[in-house]
């Protein structure tokens, strides 16, 4: 049984600031409406200002309490109960003492909103460093292991025998080319089908569909990308692997059922949505005079299309095929089910080949010791991969940034 | 309605045109003749049907889902509105000019170069060179840009694109240059440019303006004509229909005193 009373505790403190912002609120309310003049501030910032000491004060109750409390103890609880409802409601009422005519609680409301907006800004700043420490830490753990040169540079990748003791002298290889180099087979693939069919789906519907049509076909673009991508796993296992393996059989090649094209070509139609939706979005944005120039000059179409739109909407047409790229570059599940987890170097797409994402859930799964060379790996594949989309990121940022400062 | 025929054989000749949008009427059984080499102005206040007009010269209400031109219109005697004339290169002959200008996202030079490209006009690089020279000096901007031509278009000033713009259009050595409130987006000082590059240009090209300002249509036009909801009201040499008005609707808009 875990205990409940932090809990309750949390609901008690957000009624508590409630009611303090109403009673505060109306207090203030009647009062200007007896005197019949015009206040600094509306009543109801005299309320949030109240409910905003009660909050602070239920904090520091909630925070001193949690760090004294014995566990199992009634009647400690019950004490903290009452003195977050007594700070609470005296913090507010100090507030409310002041709440005249004069007071000027505006200002300090729109204050205390900016100081949280900018708090929360920051914790999103610091997961995300935290998030990047930890990687950090346990790949320079690993990096004690193996050398750094050895996990960039090696071309072989059998994790597997690291752990077994009984192989004198054998420490594994992690080489990660060959699973960086899936990554990208695999990526490649996928950016293949889904970046042509995307923007030519993006054009035929800001360009050339009816309202009727394009009504009914986006819709129908955006259920794909609802689709969770474990059902895509299936698809690509039962469906695609085998045709293309029996294709494969039928032109005289000898191909797995899980290979680089079956995830690749799953994954590519996983990601289509993505172009198509945000690349019809920019196009669309493109102004209707830029046309018209185009037209008026005796351009068809597919011209004015290719000559006059597509440059104007490249930027936002680049961060969509960006952004599909990392979606690929972090796909599993797929990539689990379809490609298969033999670490092979190799560029043929007929091949069975692994990924980082891959390697990194077998690499965690089952039973471990979370402090061997093997676990770390999958930090310092992570780290990886980060670096990657991170570095991908910024070039397309550049690229991007270039061409608006040039033309926009 | 006066004084329909030219003294020469007109570039257009139009006959009871009706333009729907939908189930809107914006353009009621006009007449009208445009003559070669020469300014036409259309001038009437907001709504009236001049812009709509317009496009009916090079078939731009195509582009526009729902619109509907009925009637006939021929250029040089020949029918422009039959289904076996082809708009795109109907457009080729007919160039136009926007109210606002807008550059495509690329280079001084490839603005240009936009239309001789799709038009095949120029075939060695030369050629290409000598076409956007010719056309930025006709649209007055050679002096200005010449030593900056791989400079993006959307870095000149406004009246710099409006004459890119112009260029742009010249560039598809066009019969007709239709114009569109050309000047509401420019100051007086490049309006003035502006006005002084049509005078240069008519010699040329049939020019046809819609313009909101009647001393710029005094200014520039041989023939004005006078649109009020949707129907010609008046068509005249441009002097004698301000001096000498035929409609009292006419003389109320050109005396400010509506529109």
């Amino acid at each position: 049984m875990t205990d409940p009373t932090p809990l309750y505790m949390l609901v008690l403190s957000a009624l508590l600031c409630a009611a303090v912002f109403y009673h505060v609120r109306d207090g203030a309310r009647r009062r200007v409406f007896l005197a019949g003049q015009r206040p600094h501030s509306r009543s109801r910032y005299h309320g949030a200002l109240a409910a905003c000491a009660a909050a602070a004060a239920c904090s520091v109750v909630y925070g001193v309490g949690l760090a004294l409390r014995p566990a199992g103890d009634v009647l400690f609880d019950a004490g903290w109960m009452a003195a977050t409802g007594l700070l609470g409601w005296l913090a507010g009422w100090m507030v409310s003492r002041r709440s005249t005519m004069a007071f000027r609680a505006r200002p300090h409301v729109e204050r205390i909103v900016r100081i949280a907006l900018a708090a929360l800004s920051t914790l999103a700043v610091l997961v995300t460093l935290g998030i990047v420490a930890s990687l950090l830490f346990e790949a320079l753990l690993f990096f004690g292991d193996v050398s750094i040169v050895e996990f960039i540079f090696g071309t072989q990748w059998s994790p597997q025998t690291a752990i077994r003791e009984g192989q004198a002298g054998q420490s594994g290889a992690f080489g990660a080319v060959p699973v960086m180099a899936g990554t990208l087979l695999i990526t490649a693939i996928a950016l293949l089908v889904a970046v042509p069919t995307g923007l030519m789906i993006a054009i035929y519907l800001s360009e050339y569909a009816s309202r009727r049509t394009r009504a009914l076909v986006k819709p129908m673009t955006e259920i794909l990308a609802g689709i969770p991508p474990v059902v895509y796993g299936f698809f690509a296992l039962l469906s695609v692997g085998p045709a293309v393996r029996s294709l494969a059989g039928a032109l005289g090649a000898n191909v797995p059922t899980q290979s680089a094209l079956a995830a690749g070509l799953v994954m590519g139609i996983m990601i289509i949505p993505l172009i198509s939706s945000l690349s019809d979005d920019v196009i669309n944005a493109v102004p209707q005079s830029l046309r018209d120039g185009s037209y008026a000059l005796g351009a068809t179409r597919s011209e004015t299309v290719r000559r006059a739109v597509l440059p104007s909407a490249l930027p936002g047409i680049v961060s969509a095929v960006l952004l599909a790229v990392s979606r690929a570059i972090g796909e599993t599940m797929i990539v689990v089910m379809a490609a298969g987890r033999g670490a092979t170097l190799s560029a043929n797409p007929l091949d069975s080949v692994t990924t980082v994402t891959v390697q990194i859930v077998a690499l965690l799964t089952g039973d471990q010791v979370f402090d061997s060379s093997k676990t770390r790996a999958a930090f310092a594949l992570g780290l990886m991969l980060f670096a990657l989309t991170l570095i991908l990121n910024v070039v397309a940022l550049i690229v991007v940034r270039r061409y608006k400062e040039r033309y926009a | 309605m006066t004084n329909h025929s030219l003294e020469r054989e007109p570039k257009f000749r139009c006959r009871s045109v009706s333009v729907h949008y939908g189930s809107f009427q914006a353009l009621h059984d006009v007449d009208i003749d445009i003559m070669d080499r020469g300014v036409t102005a259309l001038i009437g206040p907001s709504g009236c049907g001049k812009s709509t007009l317009l496009r009916v010269f090079n078939r731009m209400n195509d582009t526009i889902a729902n619109a509907r031109v009925t009637g006939s219109v021929t250029m040089d005697g020949q029918d422009i509105l039959g289904g076996d004339i082809d708009p795109v290169s109907l457009r080729a002959r007919v160039g136009m000019v926007f109210q606002t200008p807008v550059p495509f996202p690329k280079s001084i030079y490839d603005n240009v170069a936009y239309g001789p490209r799709l038009h095949g006009l120029a075939r060695t690089r030369a050629e290409l060179d000598a076409v956007v020279e010719n056309s930025l000096r006709r649209a007055g901007l050679w002096d200005e840009v010449s030593d900056r031509l791989s400079m993006p278009g959307t870095g000149l000033s406004g009246g710099q694109q409006q004459r890119l713009v112009l260029a742009r259009a010249i560039a598809v050595d066009p019969e007709v240059i239709l114009m569109d409130e050309p000047a509401s987006s420019l100051d007086p000082i490049a309006t003035a440019r502006l006005e002084a590059l049509i005078e240069a240009l008519k010699a040329r090209y049939c020019i046809i303006i819609v313009t909101h300002s009647m001393a710029q249509a005094a200014r520039i036009s041989d023939r004005t004509a006078f649109l009020h909801q949707g129907r010609l009201i008046e068509y005249d040499a441009t002097e004698r229909l301000f001096t000498n008005p035929g409609d009292v609707r006419t003389q109320d808009y050109i005396t400010g005193r509506f529109g």
